[in-house]
């Protein structure tokens, strides 16, 4: 790898997992919610 | 979009408890594996030296820094010492005032240059330190490049004393 | 994300976590604008001084969430109420101070091999650094082993008061030790900071960012966890009632 490969790839390592993490959280979300009592979603 | 009839009867007291027992599991592998990876990384880092590194001037006087082992030593890279020849580069290397004479066969990686404080893994061998690593220890300053170009030539002449 | 319901708002989502989740984003361009281009490179480091800007404030965001984790226990044992969600929101905090601080160390294991020439070395920051990574992995487990959510609670509630007392060990270790890691700029004793002008704003912006970004993972997590958890009470509630009713009947 070349010197600005470096900085790219941890740019991109830096941002990727936290889009992951967001993506797998939301689908969670999605999947239990029909699941869930709407009383027991205090913020909506 | 999912239109059926909402049966929160058959699902949660259904799915949910074979598979908390397995996140159960689950949780106690990680929980060991964690536990076991938290002893190597202590043992690594004891059966390291817990001072990461001897000064030059230390090598041979103080505990731990004896000549006849292997060792990891700290010093500044002295100016128009570094030699390339052959595959091997030779430089001085010092520290308060003592100077050691370093041989590594290869071209050290990094920022490896004069005047900065380097860190070579190696022993002595007839008073030349042989080493097979070397690492730059950059410094914890950062100052923009071409920010002032008058300056450029007062950094190069005091970038000895500036680093050390 | 291309899937079709990915075009459907989580409904976790409110109006507040859809414009911290813009900011976030938009901080993250500016911050990407800022560190990649408009920076200088350093006189030494050349250009790997851009891995900077995402490898200091995602260690200093890290702690941040291991203390939040923290801060949310002590709450949760001497709290009045017990609160529970205290629990989820230490939860919620540690599982993205581990990704962070996963994060600090894949970058920095990337600049160190620019910078000093290796990828990894036992040095007094790197190891304490992992040793703390490996803690909270720890941690997210003991949350995971059973129980009742009380128990869950009070249990991870030990756990992360005597895991954030690591942080004061890492963050000095480059002090009591000699070491390989540059000692800290920013966050001197002497209060001195030696840092160029526009690199400094640009590591303080790049807190901002990703501190904007821990809370907007954590509100969303904290909500997700919430359904779980009243998901879980409601199984056992119908797993109950299932019961009783057929012990009236028989």
């Amino acid at each position: 790898m070349k010197h600005a490969d470096f900085i790219i790839v941890s740019w991109l390592l830096s941002f990727g997992p936290v889009m992951f993490y967001a993506w797998r959280n939301a689908r969670r979300a999605r999947h239990i919610n029909p699941l869930v009592d709407e009383a027991d979603k205090p913020w909506t | 979009m999912d239109l059926s009839p909402r049966q929160p009867t058959v699902g949660p007291a259904e799915s949910s408890r074979p598979k908390s027992s397995r996140r159960r599991w689950i949780s106690m592998g990680i929980l060991a594996a964690a536990i076991v990876a938290g002893g190597v990384v202590v043992t690594q880092f004891l059966s390291s030296a817990i001072d990461y590194y001897c000064n030059v001037d230390e090598v041979g006087v103080r505990d731990g820094c004896e000549s006849d082992r292997r060792l990891r030593v700290q010093g500044t890279v002295e100016q128009g010492s570094i030699k390339q020849a052959a595959g091997t580069t030779t430089f001085e290397m010092s520290f308060n005032a003592v100077t050691l004479d370093v041989r590594y066969d290869g071209d050290p990686g990094g920022v490896f240059q004069e005047c900065i404080p380097v860190v070579a893994h190696g022993r002595m061998v007839s008073g030349v330190f042989l080493s097979d690593r070397i690492e730059v220890k950059h410094s914890n300053t950062y100052v923009a490049k071409n920010k002032n170009r008058l300056d450029e030539a007062e950094e190069a002449a005091d970038a000895c004393s500036r680093v050390g | 994300m291309p899937s079709a319901t990915a075009s459907v708002p989580p409904p976790t989502r409110t109006a507040a976590t859809r414009n911290l989740g813009l900011l976030a984003i938009a901080g993250s361009v500016v911050l990407a604008l800022l560190g990649l281009i408009f920076t200088a490179e350093d006189v030494d480091q050349g250009s790997s001084v851009r891995i900077m800007y995402v490898h200091v404030p995602t260690a200093w965001v890290a702690y941040l969430a291991f203390v939040f984790t923290a801060v949310c226990s002590a709450g949760h044992l001497w709290g009045k109420k017990h609160s529970l969600n205290l629990d989820r929101l230490a939860g919620a905090s540690a599982e993205v101070g581990v990704i962070f601080m996963g994060v600090t160390l894949v970058t920095g294991s990337l600049w160190g091999r620019l910078s000093w020439g290796t990828y990894w070395q036992w040095d007094p920051r790197l190891t304490t650094t992992a040793f703390l990574f490996v803690t909270y992995i720890g941690y997210l487990a003991v949350r995971g082993l059973g129980g009742t959510q009380r128990q869950r609670a009070k249990r991870s509630a030990i756990v992360a008061l005597f895991a954030v007392l690591e942080i004061p060990l890492v963050h000095f270790s480059v002090v009591i030790w000699r070491s390989l890691h540059q000692q800290a700029t920013v966050l001197r004793p002497n209060g001195d900071v030696t840092m160029d002008g526009l690199m400094l704003f640009s590591l303080i912006f790049g807190v901002a960012v990703f501190t904007t970004i821990f809370a907007w993972l954590v509100l969303h997590r904290n909500r997700v966890l919430a359904m779980e958890d009243a998901m879980e009470l409601r199984g056992i509630d119908t797993a109950l009632a299932a019961r009783r009713s057929e012990e009236v009947s028989s």
